[in-house]
């Protein structure tokens, strides 16, 4: 594999990324940097490319224009070699594998690495997955479909974690859980930031995300609308009124 | 590990006593022809039951192992078991081909590929008359297909796909079933393993056509049609898809009870019918579900990761 070196101080760096579906240009030109241990997030409303932004990233789908890199070094196009370069991602809706056990997801979650770590980290990080959400300990036997939506996510986090990613990359995960349920999960996220990973976030639940993150991206109909440090952007009237519901002030 | 070779022992041993007992005639081609559909569905249970790619076009891969065989052998000279080998390896040629375009497609979208491209290639058998006679059919195939050959090649075979199931490659193929971004999100080369078990289920259905050819002495195009191909599918359906030993139990079962209804002639489709029903109704995850055999015995209950934990 020919790797392409670009001198940036940022960890992950898309430039003018183009991604389209048939005629329809889900993203058109969107660019986007994320400093070491930064928490970025990109929130928008349904439609603005904020999924397909991070598949893009990820190798999902396939980038009409556009480079990603990852400290500098291009990034793959298909996504098993991005995992292995270090993303890691939570997909949207969990996507946990159901017949198998929490253990056996964080073993599997572990898979893109133990041929570059050894097996004998496994371990210790699934001890570091268990200290950030205790529950997953107590329901190691178990199988992950018969886990609540939010254990579920839980688990998918943590699964992503085993990977031992530099970014971790989360695709909606308020998705369908209560409030109480979002607020413990946002709160490990900041944990999870505070060790060394790096997160960059897709929300449509802006509110959240603005407060977790230090800065973030609004994308509108695939392009970049407004960026900024998170708190400029909750303060922001147009913002406030378009993503947060609240008008006036 | 031990499990392992208990169960590679447990195999050769069942392959070892079809080829002794001593059977009659009649008896001796049931075991051929039950080893024959079990090499083939064990293919079609790998891509449909353990990768979840539902094919309705397995036969033409047979019709091709037993056309290479016949052509070799009969107009060739060539030694029978390389020529078996051979049908084997041009079905998973022609499978390659034919998965390069159509494995990007998924569930029923697939199979109605692969309704379409089985079709074809057994109407290209058939209308190319110099090279196959056509629809008259290929005779004097050679009665190389023994019981000892079949067996042989079951068991070889067989014990392959019991390891294989277990294999790294096996267990990419079950998380890329149970969720197909997912494993490609956990670093699984998804669109590399399915092509895989492709092959390798081409392979088994090729040889299995070659075998049925030297079992026949007489192979013609429409022998391996749509029927041919959704009966493997039942098969796998039936004894449990994402389980091996399942397939081999449904298709011992459907086998052989279509052989012990022979005198009813074509009303054995009725039994074959209701039998499918049956399943469906009664037990719709097929006779043994996903899991294998030996789970089902007491104090081998299924080593799940994860119970031995605190």
């Amino acid at each position: 594999m020919k790797l392409e070196k670009r001198t940036t101080d940022a960890l992950l760096m898309a430039e003018d990324l183009h991604v389209s579906y048939g005629a329809i240009r889900a993203l058109q030109g969107f660019s986007f940097r994320l400093q070491d241990r930064e928490i970025v997030s990109v929130i928008g409303a349904n439609g603005a490319g904020k999924s397909t932004f991070m598949n893009a990233v990820m190798g999902m789908v396939k980038r009409d224009r556009g480079e990603v890199y990852l400290d500098g070094v291009k990034l793959p196009g298909k996504s098993f070699q991005v995992v292995q370069s270090g993303l890691s991602m939570v997909p949207e809706g969990r996507r946990v594998f159901a017949p198998l056990t929490v253990l056996e997801n964080l073993e599997i979650g572990a898979f893109s690495r133990v041929a570059r770590t050894g097996r004998g980290s496994v371990r210790r990080d699934m001890e570091w997955v268990f200290s950030l959400f205790p529950r997953l300990k107590e329901r190691i036997a178990q199988p992950a479909g018969t886990l609540s939506g939010g254990e579920q996510q839980m688990l998918a986090i943590g699964r992503a974690l085993m990977a031992r990613p530099r970014v971790l990359l989360l695709d909606e995960p308020s998705l369908g859980l209560a409030p109480i349920v979002i607020q413990d999960i946002f709160k490990e996220l900041r944990r999870i930031n505070e060790e060394g990973v790096s997160i960059l976030l897709v929300e449509q639940n802006a509110r959240q995300a603005l407060l977790l993150s230090q800065r973030a991206y609004v994308l509108q109909t695939g392009r970049l609308l407004k960026e900024g440090p998170s708190k400029e952007l909750l303060a922001d009237p147009e913002i406030r009124a378009a993503y947060l519901g609240i008008k006036g002030k | 590990m031990k499990k392992s070779l208990a169960g590679n022992a447990a195999f050769i041993a069942i392959g070892v006593s079809l080829g002794l007992i001593p059977l009659s005639g009649y008896e001796e081609g049931i075991i051929v022809l039950l080893c024959i559909n079990c090499i083939a569905a064990m293919g079609v249970s790998l891509l449909t039951g353990f990768t979840g790619i539902f094919t309705l076009g397995h036969a033409a891969y047979m019709a091709l192992g037993a056309y290479t065989a016949a052509i070799m052998t009969v107009r060739y000279g060539i030694h029978w078991f390389p020529a078996i080998v051979a049908g084997g390896f041009v079905a998973a040629a022609i499978a390659w081909l034919i998965g390069m375009p159509t494995l990007r497609l998924t569930g029923d979208y697939y199979a109605i590929a692969s309704i379409g491209l089985g079709e074809a290639i057994r109407l290209i058998l058939e209308n190319w008359q110099s090279f196959t006679r056509g629809a008259r059919g290929f005779p004097g195939i050679d009665s190389y297909t023994t019981r000892w050959v079949a067996v042989l090649f079951f068991t070889a075979l067989g014990t392959g796909m019991f390891n294989l199931i277990n294999s790294r490659l096996g267990r990419e193929l079950k998380a890329s079933r149970d969720d197909r971004i997912a494993a490609s999100l956990m670093g699984f080369n998804t669109p590399s393993s399915r092509m895989k078990a492709l092959l390798i289920s081409a392979f088994y259905c090729g040889i299995s056509g070659a075998l049925l050819g030297g079992y026949m002495n007489f192979i013609q195009p429409s022998m391996f049609d749509m029927m041919k191909s959704t009966e493997l599918t039942a098969v796998v359906v039936f004894g449990g898809l994402g389980s091996m030993s399942g397939t081999l139990l449904g298709s011992a079962i459907i086998t052989s009870a279509m052989e012990y209804f022979r005198d009813i002639s074509q009303y054995r489709m009725l039994i074959y019918g209701l039998m499918l029903v049956t399943i469906m109704v009664v037990r719709p995850e097929g006779v043994l579900g996903n899991r294998e055999i030996w789970s089902f015995l007491p104090g081998l209950t299924p080593d799940r990761k994860g119970r031995d934990q605190e």
